[in-house]
C-alpha cells in the first residue's frame, strides 16, 4: 500500500499525534509541506491534522486553504481519492470548499476541552454501528450551513457523525461530514488523542481504521 | 536631566548608583543608565533572594544535569530520557493587562525550555485571585484564563494540571505562575547559553523588536503605588503563531548542530540575554544594535536594549553555518540577522551606526550587582491550641453542601474546560486530576506533575506551609505511585525591603530544603517575585511549587475517584499536625493548630504509600475541609458506606490519604481475613490504618443513617459554586 | 425618539503589535500580492435611541466593554451623521 500524506501547515500542531497514531497502525504516514505541490498518485491516502494554522488568525482555516498544498490536494480529491481533516482541517477543508458549510465560533464562545460522545448517521462506507467516545478541543467548532445545504446534507447521505450532547451549538449536532462523492471525511473530535486505554478511551481506532480501510 | 530625576526614572538607589559608579569608574553616562537599571533590577539580579537561595545548593544533585543559572533546570529520568523545567510568575504584567500578560508568561516559560533543546510536552499553571467579590476580580479571572488557553492551546502544548486559589491578601495583586517541562528521547543534546567561543557570530531570530514593555523588569522590581495606570509600559503582546514556528526552528538548528548557545531575550530582553551570555562564556560581545530588526524605526538604542517584545532568541554560531541557519528558518516563515559577534576580551561593545555607545565589562553587570543580606524578623507562631469540633448530623450535611460550593471548594472545570489537556496525545490525567500525569513516549513510563503551596496553611505559619509546600504534592504523586525527582518552585512575596516578608521568605526556604532534604530531591530551578504589595499590604506568601515524579514500577495508573462497587476503603495516616483549617478561615474563627511536622517521619510515609500504591484502584490526599469533603469528591461512578462511626468535621490533619482497594488485591496479602496486614509496614512503623467503608454500586454517599448524600447533589453544589461566583462568566 | 445606526471601528494600537495582521499579509506577500502592511480589527454596529448625549454614552460604552485602551483604540466611523 502506497504511503498516507500528511499536510503540514505553519502552525498546525496535532501533526506529530495523527504521524505517531498512523505509524502505530502500520499506514506509513509521510509528511507534505504546506509550501511544495506533490503527485497524488504517490499516496493512498491524506489526513490534515488539527491545530490552530496560522494561529486561527482571520478565519479558522482560512489562511492555511490559500497555501500551495492545498493545488495538489484539490487534484487528488477529483480523482475520488480520501481523505481525512480533524479538527483544524476540517475547518481547512471547509475553506477550501471541499466540505460544504463553515465552522463558527462554539455557542457558549469558549474553548471547550472535553470527551464526547459520537454515533454515526451515514449509511456509506464511513458508517459503524457502535457509540464513541473521544475527546473535542476547539473553539470554532460550531459547525453552521444554512438550511438548504442542511437538508441536502441529510438528503445525500454526508452527515458522518453526531454528538450525543452537542457541546458546541452545531446545526443538527454535526461533528463529522463527508462531501458529496464520499472520498472527503472530516470530523471536529481528535481520534488520535483516544489510541490507547491510558488516554481514557481507544474508540480513536474506529475512526482511524475507517478511513485507512477505504483507501 | 539632574541626578534625582534620572534615578527616579531609572529606578535606582542612590546608594547602588554609587556602587555603580565605583565600578564603571565616572558617573555614569548615556546608556550605561538603562544597562545598570535593569541587570541590577530585582527581578534580573537576584539581589534580595540570592544569599537565601544559594541554600538550595545542598540538596542531592546526583541525576541533576543542569541546575540554576541555566534557562531551565534539567534532570535524567534513567534510560537516555532526560526532561528540562521550570516554573515562573507573571504577576504584575497579569494584573495590569490580563490576557496578554498571562499568555505572555505562558510564551515565556516555553522558551525557557526549548532553548535547551526539549521539546515542551506539559503545561502547568499555579494561579491566585482576589476574593470573588472584589474590584475587577471577574475580569481578571477570565482574562488570565483566556490568556493562558488562547497562548497554550495554540501553540500545542497540553496544559495537564492547574491550582486556582481565592483570597483576599490577592485583591491587588494576583499571581500567575506558570510551568513548562519539555522531553529529551535519548538522541537529543542538552543545550546551554555558555557555549560561546570567539570569532562566533551573534544572531537575531524572530520577531522584529518593538517599544513592548520597555523598563518592564525595573518595574517588576516595584511595588505598584496605585499610580501603575501612568507608570506602565506599552503591553507586550504574545503571539502563539510566531512562539510556534520559532519552537519548531530552533529545535531543528539544534537537532542539525547548526548553533552553539542560545539564549530567549525574556526581561530586560537583548540587555540582559547578551550580558548573561558574555559573563556566563567568560567572553566579550561586539553588537550592532542598529542591525536589530525594528517594528518601530524611531526607536533609539535604548529602547532596542530594553524592549521586551515577545518571540525573539539569541543564537550563537559558527559562522560557517549562517547561510544554513537563514534557510531553516525561512523555511518556517521567519527571519535571522547576524548581530554582532563574540570577542576574547571580556568586554560588551554595543554600537549604533558606527558610533561606539559604550564599552563595559559584563561582569561589572553581572556579577558586580549588589546582593543583599536584607534584616529579617523571624516569625512569631501565635495561633491557639487546637481542640477538634464535631458537627451534628444535620449541621455537618448542611455545610458540606455549602462547602462544595464555596470559591474555595467549588469545582474549577470552567478555567479547565478551556485548556487543550491532550495536545500532544500524551496526556493520561488532565486538569481533573489531583496532578497531571503524560507519558514519555521512549520509554512508555509514566511522569507526573503535581503542583504545591497551600495559602491557608503559609498564613498559618511560613516554616509549615513550606514544608507542606513540598509534602503534600509529594504525597499526592506517590498516591499514584510516583516518585517525586525534582522541584520547581516560585516564590511570590511581599515588599524584601520589610523585615517580617523578608523573615517569611528566610523561613520558607530553610522549610522548602528541610522537606526536600527528607525526601532526597532537588531543587533544579525557580524563580522569585518580589514586590507582590499595593499600598504597603503584601500577599500570603506563596512558595509556590511544581514537584515531578516519574512512575517505574509496573502497574496500572490509580484514578482519583472509585472504580468498582464493594471495595474496601482505608485510611491511611501520618498523623502530625493538626488544625481547624481552611474551613474555620471562611467562617472567620481564630486559627487552632497544634503539632509539627516531622521531616523524616512524612518522608518515610510518603515513600510507604509510593510503594504500596500498586494495591490501589483509587487513591485521594485528605487535605482542605477534612474527610468528608473529599470521601464526596471520589464518589460518582460508585457511591460509599462508612462502616463505623464517622467523626464530622472540617478539622484537617497532616497527611491522610483516602484509598480504594481490590478484593482481589486483598485476597492476595498475606491474611486475606485481616486486610490491614496489607499495611503491615505501616503499623509496624507507627503509622494509622483504619478501614472507613467500602464502595458501594449506588453512587450515593452514606456515613450512617441520618448522614447520607444523593451523588446528584455532591455533584451539583460542587459545579454550581462556579456560577454562585462569578455572575457573568 | 428615532433610531440611530452607530458604527464603530476597533483598531489594534499602532504602537501595539498585531498577530492576526502580521499572519494575513505574510500569506498576501507570499501569494504575490502587492502591500506593505495589513492590520486587522473589529467593527461593532450599536442601535440606540437618539438623544443629545449620543457621543458621550456611546464613549462611555466603549470605555465600559467594547475595547481595551491598553492595546486597542476606537473610532465612531459616522461620527458626521450623528447628531
Amino acid at each position: 500500500m502506497k504511503p498516507v500524506g500528511v499536510l503540514r501547515f505553519l502552525g498546525t500542531n496535532c501533526d506529530l499525534d495523527v504521524f505517531g497514531a498512523l505509524e502505530s497502525l502500520e499506514a506509513s504516514p509521510q509528511w507534505l509541506w504546506y509550501e511544495d505541490q506533490f503527485n497524488p498518485a504517490d499516496y493512498s491516502g491524506f489526513v490534515l491534522p488539527g491545530g490552530f494554522s496560522y494561529g486561527d488568525y482571520l478565519r479558522s482555516g482560512a489562511l492555511a486553504a490559500k497555501a500551495p498544498v492545498m493545488k495538489s490536494l484539490e487534484e487528488a480529491n477529483s480523482k475520488g481519492q480520501p481523505i481525512l481533516g480533524i479538527c483544524n482541517g476540517f475547518q481547512i477543508l471547509c475553506e477550501a470548499q471541499m466540505l460544504p458549510g463553515a465552522l463558527i465560533k462554539n455557542k457558549g464562545l469558549k474553548f471547550i476541552d472535553r470527551f464526547v460522545d459520537l454515533k454515526s448517521v451515514t449509511q456509506s462506507a464511513w458508517g459503524f454501528d457502535q457509540k464513541i467516545h473521544i475527546p473535542i478541543a476547539h473553539g470554532d467548532g460550531c459547525y453552521f450551513a444554512t438550511d438548504d445545504v442542511v437538508k441536502s446534507l441529510f438528503d445525500n447521505d454526508q452527515v458522518w457523525l453526531t454528538y450525543e450532547d452537542n457541546p458546541n451549538g452545531s446545526v443538527k449536532d454535526i461533528a463529522g461530514l463527508l462531501n458529496k462523492n464520499k472520498n472527503v471525511a472530516a470530523l471536529m473530535p481528535h481520534p488520535e488523542r483516544a489510541m490507547n486505554s491510558w488516554m481514557g478511551s481507544r474508540d480513536g481506532l474506529v475512526l482511524l481504521n475507517q478511513f485507512l480501510e477505504l483507501r | 536631566m539632574e541626578l534625582n530625576e534620572k534615578l527616579k526614572k531609572y529606578r535606582m538607589s542612590r546608594v547602588e548608583y554609587q556602587k555603580a559608579c565605583d565600578l564603571v569608574g565616572h558617573e555614569l553616562d548615556g546608556i550605561e543608565w538603562p544597562l545598570f537599571s535593569s541587570l541590577w533590577s530585582e527581578h534580573c539580579s537576584y539581589k534580595s533572594s540570592k544569599v537565601h537561595l544559594k541554600k538550595f545548593a545542598k540538596l542531592p544533585s546526583q541525576n541533576v544535569l543542569e541546575g540554576f543559572g541555566e534557562n531551565a533546570g534539567v534532570v535524567d529520568l534513567g534510560e537516555g530520557e532526560r526532561v528540562a523545567f521550570k516554573m515562573e510568575s507573571h504577576n504584575h504584567p497579569s494584573f495590569i493587562e490580563p490576557v496578554q500578560g498571562a499568555a505572555t508568561g505562558v510564551g515565556g516559560i516555553l522558551r525557557d525550555i526549548f532553548t535547551m533543546n526539549a521539546r515542551p510536552i506539559l503545561l502547568a499553571n499555579y494561579l491566585c485571585f482576589g476574593d470573588v467579590k472584589a474590584d475587577r476580580m471577574e475580569e481578571l479571572v477570565q482574562g488570565v484564563v483566556k490568556g493562558i488557553s488562547g497562548y497554550g492551546n495554540s501553540v500545542g502544548v497540553a496544559n495537564v494540571t492547574g491550582k486556582t486559589e481565592f483570597h483576599k491578601s490577592y485583591n491587588e495583586n494576583i499571581l500567575v505562575n506558570a510551568l513548562a517541562l519539555g522531553y529529551y528521547s535519548s538522541e537529543k543534546k542538552v543545550f546551554t547559553s555558555r557555549e560561546s567561543l570567539p570569532g562566533h557570530w551573534i544572531v537575531y531570530v524572530g520577531a522584529h523588536t518593538g517599544r513592548d514593555g520597555i523598563h518592564g523588569a525595573s518595574m517588576a522590581s516595584q511595588s505598584f503605588d496605585g499610580d501603575s495606570e501612568a507608570s506602565r509600559p506599552t503591553v507586550q503582546i504574545g503571539d502563539p503563531f510566531y512562539e510556534k514556528l520559532l519552537i519548531e526552528s530552533c529545535l531543528e538548528v539544534m537537532d542539525r548542530n547548526l548553533v552553539e548557545s542560545i539564549q530567549d531575550m525574556g526581561a530586560a530582553g537583548l540587555t540582559s540575554s547578551s550580558f548573561e551570555m558574555a559573563s556566563k562564556a567568560k567572553v566579550g560581545l561586539k553588537i550592532d544594535l542598529d542591525q536589530v530588526p525594528l517594528r518601530d524605526s524611531t526607536m533609539s538604542p535604548e529602547d532596542v536594549l530594553l524592549s521586551e517584545s515577545q518571540e525573539r532568541m539569541l543564537l550563537i554560531i559558527k559562522p560557517e553555518n549562517y547561510d544554513e541557519i537563514v534557510k531553516v528558518f525561512k523555511k518556517w516563515n521567519l527571519e535571522a540577522t547576524r548581530i554582532g559577534e563574540v570577542l576574547s576580551e571580556n568586554k560588551v561593545y554595543l554600537h549604533w551606526h558606527g558610533e561606539l555607545l559604550t564599552a563595559i565589562d559584563p561582569d561589572l553587570l553581572v556579577d558586580g550587582a549588589p546582593e543583599y543580606d536584607r534584616p529579617f524578623v523571624e516569625e512569631s507562631n501565635s495561633y491557639a491550641d487546637f481542640k477538634a469540633q464535631s458537627l451534628t448530623g444535620a449541621d455537618y450535611s448542611k455545610t458540606l453542601l455549602k462547602v462544595l460550593s464555596s470559591p474555595q471548594g467549588m469545582s474549577k472545570s470552567w478555567i479547565y474546560d478551556q485548556y487543550d489537556q491532550r495536545v500532544g496525545a500524551k496526556t493520561a490525567f488532565g486538569c481533573e486530576a489531583p496532578y497531571g500525569v503524560v507519558r514519555l513516549p521512549e520509554s512508555e513510563r509514566f511522569i507526573g506533575m503535581a503542583l504545591g503551596c497551600r495559602p491557608e496553611v503559609m498564613r498559618l505559619s511560613s516554616s509549615l506551609g513550606a514544608m507542606d509546600a513540598i509534602f503534600h504534592p509529594a504525597l499526592q504523586l506517590a498516591s499514584g505511585g510516583f516518585k517525586p525527582v525534582a522541584v520547581t518552585d516560585c516564590l511570590n512575596y511581599g515588599n524584601p525591603e520589610v523585615p517580617e516578608v523578608m523573615g517569611q521568605f528566610k523561613t520558607s526556604v530553610e522549610s522548602m530544603i528541610e522537606a526536600c532534604a527528607a525526601l532526597e530531591v532537588p531543587v533544579i530551578s525557580g524563580n522569585v517575585s518580589l514586590y507582590n504589595e499595593t499600598a504597603g499590604k503584601s500577599i500570603t506568601p506563596t512558595p509556590s511549587i511544581g514537584m515531578l515524579g516519574l512512575q517505574s514500577q509496573e502497574m496500572d495508573l490509580v484514578q482519583d475517584h472509585f472504580q468498582e462497587p464493594n471495595n474496601p476503603v482505608f485510611l491511611l495516616a501520618c498523623p502530625q499536625v493538626f488544625w481547624n483549617g481552611l474551613w474555620a478561615e471562611m467562617n472567620n474563627i481564630a486559627p487552632q493548630a497544634s503539632g509539627t511536622l516531622d521531616a523524616a517521619k512524612v518522608s518515610e510515609f510518603i515513600n510507604l504509600v509510593y510503594s504500596h500504591a500498586h494495591y490501589f484502584k483509587s487513591s485521594k490526599v485528605v487535605s482542605r475541609f477534612g474527610l468528608g469533603y473529599h470521601l464526596s469528591l471520589m464518589t460518582g461512578q460508585c457511591g460509599f458506606k462508612s462502616s463505623g462511626n464517622f467523626n464530622l468535621s472540617f478539622d484537617e490533619t497532616f497527611y491522610q490519604i483516602i484509598v480504594e482497594c481490590s478484593k482481589e488485591t486483598l485476597s492476595l496479602s498475606e491474611t486475606p481475613s485481616k486486610p490491614h496486614l496489607m499495611f503491615h509496614d505501616f503499623i509496624e512503623a507507627g503509622f494509622d490504618v483504619a478501614l472507613l467503608g467500602e464502595t458501594t454500586e449506588t453512587s450515593d454517599m452514606i456515613f450512617d443513617d441520618n448522614v447520607k448524600f444523593k451523588s446528584t447533589e455532591l455533584q451539583e453544589a460542587h459545579q454550581k459554586g462556579w456560577g454562585d461566583a462569578f455572575k457573568r462568566l | 425618539m428615532s433610531l440611530v445606526k452607530v458604527t464603530l471601528k476597533v483598531m489594534p494600537k499602532p504602537e501595539v503589535l498585531d498577530s492576526a495582521g502580521r499572519a494575513v499579509a505574510e500569506v498576501l506577500k507570499k501569494n504575490k500580492f502587492n502591500l506593505q502592511s495589513c492590520r486587522v480589527g473589529k467593527s461593532i454596529e450599536l442601535e440606540l435611541e437618539d438623544s443629545p448625549n449620543l457621543k458621550k454614552d456611546i464613549l462611555k460604552m466603549a470605555e465600559f466593554v467594547l475595547y481595551n485602551p491598553l492595546v486597542e483604540q476606537i473610532e465612531i466611523l459616522n461620527e458626521g451623521e450623528l447628531s
